[in-house]
């Protein structure tokens, strides 16, 4: 379990914004640099932590995360309820998988070709080297229309999608909870 | 008619009558050999309890399968070498066994804390108590906290353990089972499904109580090392079943010795030993043939039928012996044919009422709605017109081919009681008239307290070895009989109305939507939520010991994550890794995502002091009304608990309904026999006091209204009845002599009363041998049976007596008029 945690972090911390054909090289020295933060013995937890939100920033695309997550109740939140909702979700996925950053222990990580499945869909599989199993993550690159940049839209771990999950539990939320509701228990 | 019928027939050819109906009754003996038992648990149910199919549905749908219990309490420590390696030993022993899948103890559970690791090495390795580096001291930890196992596999003081004995599963019966069913909703014949079903379930139930005699035979090799009890459901209906048998054996052969001491002692002559016995004898064998010629099954309920019918049969042949002696004194120079047929006159009619009666009583039962009791009915039925006939043929029969000899009225003499009777009724007036008062508000107090609660583990004594060890996995391994809870979630749906999305949006929902459904994603927060709250609140409930459910899962997960609950990705995660092994043991039974249900499994402690069931599953389903969303998810209860639950409520109703109609139907039969509107009260009177007796002191005595005892009221009702018929039909005909009360009754009481006297004591002896079986339910019935009996008695003899000295409801005018 923590291998599989793990994976989540050290793929958001290696993500970011980037053009279709730096995904690949680009992703691997993001890589390079969390694991040295990581194995760095004079950085406390807390700077370990934030060394690597500063990385993890640029490429995810929270606000698209954020929308497919609620499907379509996100057409109609105004535009107030749609920041809040963004940053709610931001801070709910970030405090997820912080703490997992402890869980490090020096596994080999490698990174496959890109994929691209559609114009603007890439997919970038990344494996982590484990004790009894290799663990394959499955980072899903969307292309942003304005920016013409490629962020993160989702990523399965294992056969597991993060978003699909979070889907699936708002939709469930949502049965019988106001928005309002969703957002004090994000 | 009748009288041309026995002068021409049954006197004149009497050799001849006696012998072909001693050779026919012989010849259809022969079907005895074709009479079962059934004591399976759907005789003990409902018939087409809706419940019971949806428990077998469940049964299939979870992956359950049928368990035995071995509690298991070794001399020396439970984790020492000696007591593992007895452990060891035993298991194989059972894992040896044809009908045991595997053994699970102690030994084979996996171990998750000892010492805690990661998930992925717990999910690559299994370790056990077997494995060569554990740490006892960590795994007797893990034993007395871990979800899995406290209070379940181990007791809280860590010196018994559970040894659960897996069992191959029956797919041929379920197969059938359901063929049969479908046949049968769709009307269609299942006869031939039927036969192969009952063919199978005979040879299975052989095969199970070779398996249970088998693993007491492992454990009595045992028992030197550590104190050994076996439970479980299958070993409960096989106990039963084993008991009731053996009873059947017993009792019948003593009951029989029995009636010929007493008889003997009453009448001292040696026909009327043998006469009784032979007419009994004959008409057991009738019924029981006739059983095995239908196929008709003697259940748990209706074992008792044998000792009934032999009531009811020599009760018949007390009044023909007692009329033929008083005849045969009054007339001493009649020839034996004359004697004989005027006894059989005077006594076809009041017996043949009183039979109709008697049946009209039984009847009753069928308007039960539990297959058992019906059949009860429909048996004791029959039973009682073969009695009539065989008695009516062969009493005379034989009578003619013996000689006249003096009549002993010795026996007036030594029985008094008849006497005593009419002087009680004669000299105390209003002390009749208090105690009947006293005892009306005896029942009625009683009655109210009546209650429809019962537990296996009270079917048997307290000192027996199957009482012991329930109680001790009872109390100490988590329950007995087993609850379920069934969640059903409601599909999720697409929100409406549809809102328009741009093209992006539109790829993105398309994309997720196609996975949405996949298994990995049902565990959402708020269903992890619920299952959380259900479970902490089974487990709160005082009568609920083990409750297992997929929370077991999460809070094992949760020590296993440093104490953090796990998460939707978490759980969505481990569902895709977790090994089949895993898989079957902590998801299978608890989840099934194809139709979005959840199962929680509990059992509940039988012997908690006033357990109340329907009260606690009525509790039960209140409270999960209230905190349950009927939008998001709906409850279901099921299992054994739920199906005995409605089998006793279905028993209460029907117990109050079969009582009612017995009443109408005796006030019917009773206007139709006296055509006299207060002879009909009299009568109804008189015998509803030794009923309200009888539920006067189950209720005061907490008897419980239970599978054997629903039958007493029908019993009581029964055989009250015949007396009561009798003696007013006596009554009338000593009243058309002198028209005087006081002299008619005492002249009745003292000819009629000897018949009364001696068939209550008959039966009352030779039902007292019950109270030595080593079922309760069986106990209650003799006890019970013997004090309807004891009222019965005296109220026929004095309350009845009393009423009509009171209420004078024969006129001199009348009687005038109806002999013109």
């Amino acid at each position: 379990m923590k291998h599989i945690i793990l994976m989540i972090m050290i793929m958001t911390v290696a993500s970011y914004s980037v053009e279709e054909q730096n995904i690949k090289p680009t992703l691997n020295n993001k890589i390079k640099q969390v694991i040295q933060i990581l194995k760095n013995p004079s950085l406390t937890m807390k700077q370990k932590e934030n060394k690597s939100i500063k990385i993890l920033d640029p490429i995810f695309s929270y606000q698209t995360m954020a929308k497919i997550s609620l499907g379509k109740k996100w057409k109609t939140l105004s535009k107030e309820e749609k920041i809040a909702f963004t940053r709610a979700f931001e801070h709910k996925m970030k405090h997820s998988y912080i703490d997992k950053l402890k869980l490090y222990k020096n596994q080999k990580v490698i990174t496959e070709t890109p994929r691209k499945v559609k114009q603007n869909r890439i997919t970038l599989t990344t494996k982590i080297i484990g004790n009894n199993e290799t663990y394959k993550i499955i980072n899903s690159f969307f292309k942003n229309k304005r920016t013409n940049q490629w962020y993160i839209y989702d990523i399965k771990l294992a056969g597991v999608s993060i978003i699909q999950t979070y889907r699936k539990q708002f939709a469930a939320f949502l049965k019988t909870k106001s928005f309002r509701q969703l957002l004090k228990s994000l | 008619m009748i009288k041309k019928f026995y002068q021409n027939v049954i006197l004149k050819y009497s050799l001849t009558v006696l012998i072909l109906t001693i050779l026919s009754i012989l010849l259809f003996g022969i079907n005895v050999n074709k009479l079962e038992i059934d004591a399976s648990a759907e005789t003990l149910l409902l018939d087409g309890d809706k419940d019971l199919e949806f428990l077998r549905t469940l049964e299939k749908r979870f992956q359950t399968d049928d368990v035995l219990i071995i509690a298991y309490k070794p001399v020396t420590p439970l984790l020492s070498d000696n007591s593992l390696d007895t452990l060891t030993k035993l298991s194989k022993d059972l894992e040896a066994l044809p009908m045991v899948a595997s053994v699970d103890s102690i030994l084979t559970v996996p171990l998750l804390y000892s010492p805690l690791t990661d998930m992925e090495s717990l999910i690559s390795e299994t370790r056990t108590l077997s494995t060569h580096d554990i740490n006892r001291t960590l795994a007797k930890n893990e034993f007395l906290t871990s979800p899995l196992y406290k209070n379940s596999l181990v007791n809280k003081n860590f010196t018994i353990s559970s040894i659960l004995i897996h069992l191959k599963k029956d797919t041929q019966y379920t197969a059938l089972l359901e063929q049969r069913n479908t046949l049968r909703e769709q009307g269609k014949s299942a006869i031939s499904v039927e036969k192969i079903f009952k063919q199978h379930r005979d040879i299975q139930r052989k095969k199970i109580n070779k398996n249970i005699k088998a693993i007491r035979l492992i454990i009595s090799k045992y028992q030197k090392d550590a104190t050994l009890y076996l439970g479980g459901v299958q070993m409960i209906s096989n106990d039963i079943i084993d008991f009731v048998k053996s009873d059947l054996a017993v009792y019948g052969t003593i009951l029989i010795l029995l009636l010929i001491i007493v008889l003997g002692a009453v009448f001292k002559k040696i026909r009327w030993v043998l006469i009784p016995i032979l007419i009994c004898t004959l008409s057991v064998i009738a019924i029981t043939s006739a059983l095995g010629f239908w196929g008709w099954e003697i259940t748990v309920i209706s074992s008792n039928f044998i000792a009934l019918q032999l009531i009811i049969t020599i009760s018949i042949v007390l009044h023909l012996i007692v009329r033929y002696e008083e005849l045969h004194h009054k007339y001493p120079k009649a020839s034996l044919k004359r004697t004989i047929l005027l006894t059989m006159l005077s006594k076809i009619t009041p017996t043949f009422f009183a039979i109709i009666t008697t049946i009209a009583g039984f009847a009753s039962l069928l308007f039960s709605h539990i297959e058992p009791i019906i059949n009860l009915g429909w048996m004791m039925s029959a039973g009682i017109v073969l009695s009539f006939i065989i008695s009516f043929i062969i009493f005379p029969t034989v009578l003619m081919q013996l000689k006249k000899i003096p009549t002993n009225k010795q026996y007036q003499q030594t029985f008094s009681l008849a006497k005593l009777s009419s002087h009680i009724v004669l000299s105390n007036s209003n002390k009749i008239f208090a105690i009947t008062l006293i005892v009306i508000l005896f029942s009625i107090t009683g009655a109210s307290q009546l209650i429809v609660e019962n537990s296996f583990i009270n079917y048997f004594k307290k000192d027996t070895d199957i009482y012991k060890g329930m109680k001790i996995i009872d109390q100490e391994l988590g329950g007995t009989t087993p609850l379920d809870v069934v969640l059903s979630f409601k599909k999720d749906q697409e929100d409406k109305p549809l809102i328009s999305l741009d093209n992006e949006e539109n790829d993105f929902e398309d994309e997720f939507n196609q996975e949405a459904d996949q298994d990995q994603y049902w565990f959402t927060d708020e269903k992890i939520a619920i299952i959380h709250k259900l479970h902490n609140y089974l487990y709160s409930l005082d009568a609920t010991g083990d409750v297992r459910s997929f929370a077991t899962m999460l809070d094992t997960g949760k020590i296993l994550n440093n104490n953090k609950p796990l998460d939707s990705v978490e759980i969505a995660l481990l569902y895709k890794k977790l090994p089949q092994k895993y898989r079957d043991i902590i998801l299978a039974p608890y989840v099934n995502i194809e139709h979005n249900q959840v199962r929680f499994s509990t059992r509940i402690k039988d012997s908690t002091p006033n357990l109340r069931r329907n009260e606690l599953l009525l509790k039960i389903k209140q409270d999960l009304s209230t905190f349950l969303n009927p939008k998001v998810v709906t409850y279901r209860l099921s299992n054994l608990m739920v199906i005995y639950n409605n089998m006793l409520q279905s028993l209460f109703k029907s117990q109050i309904m079969t009582l009612s109609l017995v009443l109408v139907i005796l006030f019917l039969m009773f206007i139709l026999l006296f055509r006299s509107l207060k002879l009909t009260i009299i009568a109804l009177i008189t015998n509803i006091v030794p009923i309200g007796i009888i539920f006067g002191f189950m209720g005061w005595l907490h008897i419980p209204l239970d599978i054997m005892t629903i039958t007493i009221a029908a019993i009581a009702m029964g055989i009250g009845v015949d007396d009561t018929i009798h003696y007013i039909h006596r009554f009338k005909e000593e009243f058309i002599k002198d028209y005087n009360y006081p002299k008619v009754m005492q002249r009745t009481n003292e000819s009629i009363g000897y018949a009364m006297v001696y068939t209550s004591i008959t039966v009352i002896i030779g039902f007292s041998i019950l109270v030595l079986s080593n079922l309760v339910p069986t106990i209650y019935f003799g006890l019970l049976t013997m004090l309807v009996m004891a009222a019965a008695l005296i109220s026929n003899l004095i309350l009845l007596p009393k009423l009509l000295l009171l209420i004078k409801p024969l006129t001199k005018d009348d009687t005038i008029k109806k002999i013109n």
